[in-house]
């Protein structure tokens, strides 16, 4: 028995939190619709017996008909492999989801109500027991509400979606599911690949999403492959992601001089830079003389980089002009007593402006630089 | 500090000195004779051999009193960056000290300023100010963040689009949903009625299996007798007639032989009728047709038949596949060759939509800002008119009053010159007038006093009464002389008063002519006073100057005006030419988003119509490859079934078989052939046996009535023969037998009926098809034609369901693509919020950058003017034994005043006076001052102390010892005075070899 389990997805994502424009987003969006595109590949070729799409294949407040196509065909293509969608709360079964209102090729199961249902593939002799998301419910209890039987020679698995909480790793009782007759639960829950630890050896793990959606979702990202039989369940992780979000803070101490930007970076970024999507963010003590190669320095990085945000949180040093010296030792100390961050944020943008000012340095991006 | 050599060639050669420098205040000695050009390398020798880093200093302090200007020259020529003088000499003073002290806070201000980093201040501030100013504020014309503003509220707009979109894209989707449940309805419905017309079909097979089964009971029936009577199968009945022409002999013998005659021409005619009835050619054999080639035949029927379904379901997919290859080419002959035009065009098309709309955007704001000259212009214009009635017959009316102002000041002077010449004139006149008739009457009293002495002389013959003559000669000669040069005098001065009072009059004159020309101005303009004129003038040229710039400017907005709509003409003109070629026709300018619309819309129209050629090209190519196969196929089997039929049918009708013809089917043919041969050859048979009995009763006659009486005993020896104890009993035998042929005979004909009813199917597969049929034959109330005519009524409402689906499907995406995605446009908005949210941020950020430089460079001011002031006061203290203080503001001017508050005015508590040590005190505390926020600052003193008491310069000396600490403080001294002083107070002197 092979399945593969994803989750979040989230096709037609909206990209707006990174601020980088609509260029960046339509990327974002074709990579996820490859990613797709390779893990049902992947499901056709192994071949698996089932894939199942744990929640959040798409957001429902933003795809597009063009995406639903899209998904309509790519599921066609993978023939008789049945794929089992258990909705998530970004595309919950509701009236005007997609899931309601387009026709789904004969392949594709959609557990649409929020309560168990079970589907059988005869020819694998799996039960897939699912729980949907219709928009209404809470589903942190789902598992009280699973009840089952055991069915000698058939592989049983669950199905669902669970929004995370804030103050429990697993948002439900894992108590529920030593009993049950399961040999493996694939959740939908967060971004990342995360095993759930169950009394009773059931196989429960969280897929994560097979691409990031922001710098809060960085590194690489995966589906897994899980074969079943007699004996055990194994579960492996497979590398989906062909953009990888990278968070770097550097030191300005660091870097030295912009040339050696890269060099710098390339001991922080764990994948090549032409499919690094990178947040930098310069801290420290920044000397005059880089502040005054920022441009040059801003060129550099993203001109090697996929997609560069950068954030400056350097503190001007301060150096041997009087004027410098006086305005880094009464900003800093400003920044010091700052009542919150965005105040503190503001100080140091103002310290940096009137050092870059004061020691020759471009102000802003250029064309706002002095008219 | 270093200790350093300094070797100083000075000028070609001219003067030569050597200086060992130690730390502290030394004295440099001596120098009295040092030329100012000397004295200038040496300063800058000092400065640069004492190793102080003087750029990063700035300056090097220089107190320098004689030829000072010449000394900087040569420091500053000679290298010393930034050296700069404090000259605090020469200054005339008053009682209260005042041009002193502000000359000495200009000198400090301008010494000072660089330390305050002012200068560097207001070029940052300048900078950030600009930077503040680039960004602009929300409400400008032009400016990253009113342009970042202008773009967020478009990209809102298209939000509400998007969102509208988006919901008649949700309504079109459930009305589609709508419409594919309702096909699914149909779908379902057509099911049911396949299932009812199978059922119907089924109930029509379960009665053909009846009649069926009750011919096949029937046929059963007669074998079962047939297999009963099989005993006497081969029971010769033949000799029936010879045992009744035996008992017909034996019991009449003529009578039995005319009926067995009669029974003969009985059977000739059967046999006639017989052979008549047989409906094949008698006089030849029955042409056989093996079993090998009917099943060929079959095999070939059973081959053709579904060959040709298959054939004409081929061919009529390859129809609809021509039909709809032909459909395809003509909607993409209809439609513009998109490939050519770009790799993407919906993207080229949305590039086209934005580089119009930003042209037309561009020349919009031009031409707004061409009229918004214009109407400023023209305002500015008409605001002249009242001014112009003035000034423009009087174009240099400011040189004018200029002018009058000039010669009424110099006619003032003039007049006032004039007075005081008249005055002084007048005053002389009458001073003359006053001793004229002195000098007169003492002329006169000379005169008479000579004549008198002289008479007197001549009356007494006195001769000494001569001597007081001369005396009095010369008294008239002083008298009469002093009278006449009067006189002289008073009439050149009449003469000069005249003249002055001419010029007097004249200048009045003038005076009122130029006066009356302004008073007409100032009435015209309606001004009191001529500043009020000039200041009227002053605005009209302003104004003037303003509308000339305003006319430049919109003579080039004018321009660039002209240039944007031709810009965007030419851009219009492009995409009319490009939209016209794509179909959609750009009519006017704010059709373009339309026209962009709809040129997407022709564009997945041609994607569609693209993509259905491809299919529909490669369902034909299908179709057509299919069908040559399935016609290669019929056409095989088909000429071999026709070689068969030829074959078989020629046989038959060899066999005289010439119903043949009516059968379109070979087979069926031969079968009908085999039907009436099993027939015919049993009319043979039967035939056969009435002759066999025919021959029998001919020779049972002949028989009967040669050997009549023999048969009679062979008859009773026969009987035994036969195995039948009577006659009776023979007879009884000979009838089940001829009851067993004609069962057999009848089956045959029951089975033929019956393959004929079945028409060649078996059976037991009637029977399956009927029992696997189940209960729904009962259910099946209606016909089978019937039922399909409501399958193509159902099939019908498929095809327009599918027809509205399809028409659906490409309203929503062509509504769908009339609008980029929403999460793109979420997208934009995010990235332009957060850069206007930048730009504010930077906008603030950068003013409160400004404040806080601002701030910064106040405060060291104050920390810098606040010790300068402690340390002045300081070192004035020590010099006037705690009797003044200096004290020095933020705006560096510098104040004196008295320890002790009752005291008015600072007293002098030095020989050479208060401000003096006043300004020694500032010399020494701004090296001070300055050196607590940066290095070492040298300190060059050059200033002859010739004017100090020795007490007085002792004390100085020792005041400037105690106090310049590790300082540098370079003192060259004027004189051997100053070296003595200095080696009495123990401080260094360095002797300059020159």
């Amino acid at each position: 028995m092979r399945l593969i389990h994803t989750s979040d997805v989230r096709l037609d994502a909206s990209y707006a939190g990174c601020g980088l424009g609509s260029a960046f987003g339509r990327r974002r969006r074709e990579g996820l619709r490859a990613v797709l595109r390779a893990l049902l590949n992947r499901a056709a070729t192994w071949p698996a017996d089932a894939v199942l799409i744990a929640g959040n294949l798409f957001d429902v407040e933003r795809i597009e008909p063009a995406t639903v196509r899209f998904l309509q065909e790519s599921f066609e293509s993978v023939g008789p492999v049945p794929i089992f969608i258990a909705p998530g709360d970004r595309d919950p079964f509701i009236e005007d989801s997609p899931y309601a209102l387009y026709p789904w090729p004969d392949n594709v199961t959609i557990f649409r109500e929020a309560d168990w249902r079970m589907r059988e593939v005869e020819d694998a002799r799996l039960v897939v027991h699912g729980f949907g998301d219709d928009g209404s419910v809470s589903r942190g209890d789902c598992f009280a509400r699973l009840s089952l039987e055991a069915r000698k020679g058939w592989s049983q698995v669950a199905l669902a979606c669970l929004a995370r909480h804030a103050d429990a790793a697993v948002p439900f009782d894992t108590a529920c599911l030593t009993s049950l007759p399961l040999d493996y639960v694939a959740l939908g829950l967060g971004s990342v690949v995360q095993p759930v630890t169950v009394d009773g050896g059931v196989a429960v793990y969280c897929s994560g999403a097979p691409e990031g959606h922001g710098f809060d979702e960085t590194g690489l990202r995966h589906y897994l492959e899980v074969e079943i039989d007699a004996e055990r369940v194994r579960v492996t992780p497979a590398v989906s992601s062909r953009a990888v979000f990278e968070r770097v803070t550097l030191d300005c101490a660091e870097v030295g001089e912009a040339g050696r930007i890269l060099d710098v970076l390339a001991s922080y970024v764990s994948v090549e830079a032409g499919r690094c999507l990178l947040e930098l963010t310069f801290g420290g003590a920044c000397l005059p003389e880089l502040r005054r190669d920022w441009r040059e320095l801003q060129t550099i990085v993203e001109s090697a980089f996929a997609s560069v945000v950068l954030y400056d949180d350097s503190v001007p040093a301060d150096g041997e002009r009087p004027a410098l010296a006086a305005l880094v030792r009464g900003l800093r100390e400003e920044m010091r007593n700052a009542p919150d961050p965005p105040r503190e944020a503001f100080v140091r943008r103002a310290l940096q402006l009137g050092a870059s000012a004061l020691c020759g340095a471009p102000l802003g991006e250029e064309g706002t630089d002095e008219g | 500090m270093r200790i350093a050599a300094i070797s100083v060639e000075g000028l070609d050669g001219v003067a030569r000195c050597v200086l060992e420098l130690k730390e502290g205040f030394q004295v440099v000695a001596p120098v009295a004779d040092l030329e100012a050009p000397v004295l200038g390398r040496l300063v800058a020798e000092a400065v640069s051999g004492c190793g102080f880093s003087v750029g990063a200093c700035g300056r090097v302090v220089l107190r320098c009193v004689r030829d000072s200007g010449e000394v900087f020259n040569v420091a500053l020529a000679d290298g010393v960056p930034g050296i700069h003088a404090l000259h605090l000499a020469d200054a005339p003073e008053d009682s209260t000290g005042g041009p002193v002290l502000d000359r000495l806070g200009r000198e400090l201000a301008q010494w000072i300023v660089p330390y305050l980093f002012e200068q560097e201040a207001n070029g940052a501030t300048a900078r950030l100010a600009a930077y503040v100013e680039a960004i602009g504020p929300p409400d400008a014309e032009r400016g990253p963040l009113s342009d970042a503003l202008r773009r967020l509220d478009i990209i809102e707009d298209e939000r509400r689009r998007a969102i509208e979109v988006r919901g008649a894209v949700a309504e079109l989707a459930r009305e589609r949903r709508m419409q594919l449940d309702a096909l699914d309805a149909a779908v379902a419905e057509q099911r049911r009625l396949e299932a009812e017309l199978a059922a119907a079909r089924l109930r029509d097979d379960a009665t053909r299996l009846a009649e069926a089964e009750r011919r096949q009971d029937a046929i059963s029936e007669a074998t079962q007798r047939c297999f009963e009577l099989s005993g006497v199968r081969e029971f010769p009945l033949g000799q029936a007639g010879k045992l009744e022409r035996m008992e017909m002999d034996i019991a009449a013998a003529r009578a039995r032989r005319e009926t067995l005659q009669a029974k003969r021409r009985e059977l000739g005619e059967r046999i006639a009728q017989e052979r008549g009835a047989i409906g094949l050619r008698a006089d030849r054999p029955i042409e056989e047709v093996p079993e090998e080639a009917e099943a060929e035949l079959a095999a070939l029927q059973a081959e053709i038949v579904p060959l040709r379904e298959q054939f004409e379901r081929a061919e009529a997919a390859r129809a609809t596949a021509e039909a709809q290859h032909g459909t395809a080419t003509e909607d993409l002959a209809r439609l513009p060759d998109f490939s050519r035009l770009a790799a993407d065009p919906v993207e080229w098309l949305t590039q086209l939509n934005t580089s119009f709309r930003a042209a037309q955007h561009a020349r919009d704001v031009e031409l707004d800002k061409r009229n918004r000259l214009h109407a400023e212009t023209a305002h500015r214009r008409g605001m002249l008119t009242p001014f112009e009635t003035i000034f423009v017959k009087r174009p240099n009316l400011h040189g004018g009053a200029r002018d009058h102002e000039k010669k009424l000041r110099a006619v003032e002077e003039e007049r006032n010159a004039r007075r005081e010449s008249v005055e002084s004139l007048s005053r002389e006149r009458e001073d003359l007038r006053g001793v004229l008739p002195s000098f007169r009457g003492m002329s006169v009293v000379s005169v008479v006093f000579l004549v008198i002495l002289g008479g007197f002389a001549l009356w007494s013959r006195n001769p000494g009464v001569l001597i007081p003559l001369p005396l009095a000669g010369l008294c008239l000669l002083w008298f009469a002389g002093n009278w006449v040069l009067t006189r002289d005098s008073l009439r050149r001065v009449d003469q000069d008063l005249d003249i002055a009072q001419r010029g007097q009059d004249r200048i009045d004159e003038e005076m009122a002519a130029h006066r009356q020309a302004v008073e007409q101005i100032l009435e015209e303009a309606g001004c009191e006073t001529i500043r009020e004129l000039e200041a009227m003038h002053d605005q009209y040229r302003r104004q003037c100057l303003e509308l000339a710039a305003l006319d430049q400017a919109a003579a080039q907005q004018e321009t660039r005006a002209a240039d944007a709509q031709g810009a965007f003409d030419a851009l219009f003109a492009s995409h009319r030419l490009t939209f016209e070629a794509l179909g959609t026709p750009l009519v006017d300018e704010d059709a373009i988003d339309e026209v962009t619309g709809r040129s997407i819309t022709r564009y997945q129209e041609y994607r569609d119509a693209k993509r259905r050629l491809s299919e529909s090209r490669q369902l034909l190519t299908r179709s057509e490859r299919e069908t040559t196969a399935l016609r290669t196929r019929l056409d095989a089997a088909l000429g071999r079934e026709r070689e068969l039929s030829l074959d078989v049918r020629e046989k038959m009708r060899a066999s005289g078989y010439t119903e043949e013809g009516k059968h379109d089917s070979a087979l069926r043919a031969l079968r009908s052939y085999r039907i009436r041969v099993a027939k015919a050859r049993e009319r043979l048979a039967r035939v056969a046996t009435l002759e066999g009995d025919f021959e029998r009763l001919t020779a049972e006659v002949d028989a009967a009535e040669g050997e009549l009486a023999r048969r009679e005993g062979a008859m009773s020896e026969w009987l035994e023969a036969m195995g039948a104890k009577s006659v009776e009993g023979w007879r009884e035998q000979a009838a089940l037998a001829q009851e067993y042929r004609e069962l057999w005979d009848k089956r045959s004909s029951l089975q033929a009926e019956l393959d004929e009813f079945l028409a060649g199917e078996e059976i037991d597969e009637l029977r399956r098809r009927v029992e696997t049929g189940g209960t729904e034959v009962l259910q099946a109330a209606r016909s089978p034609a019937s039922i399909e005519k409501d399958m193509a009524a159902v099939e019908d409402r498929e095809a327009r369901f599918q027809e509205g689906l399809t028409a659906l499907l490409s309203d929503i995406e062509c509504k769908a693509a009339s609008v980029r995605p929403l999460h793109e446009v979420e997208e934009d908005i995010a990235a332009v919020e957060e850069r206007i949210e930048t730009l504010k941020q930077e906008a603030r950020a950068a003013s409160y950058a400004r404040s806080q430089i601002e701030e910064a460079a106040r405060r060291r001011r104050v920390a810098l003017a606040g010790r300068l002031s402690e340390r002045a006061s300081a070192f004035m203290s020590h010099l006037t034994g705690q009797a003044a203080r200096v004290e020095v503001w933020p705006d560096w001017r510098v104040a004196l005043s008295a320890a002790q508050e009752e005291m008015g005015s600072p007293r002098v508590f030095m020989p050479d006076g208060a401000y003096d040590t006043a300004r020694r005190a500032l010399s020494f505390a701004l090296q001070k001052a300055i050196e607590d926020d940066s290095a070492c600052i040298p300190l060059v003193w050059s200033e002859s102390l010739d004017a100090l008491s020795d007490e007085w310069l002792d004390q100085l000396l020792r005041t400037v010892s105690e106090m310049c600490g590790h300082g540098p403080v370079l003192l060259f001294a004027h004189g051997n005075r100053v070296v003595d002083a200095a080696a009495r107070l123990s401080v260094p002197v360095i002797r300059a070899s020159v």
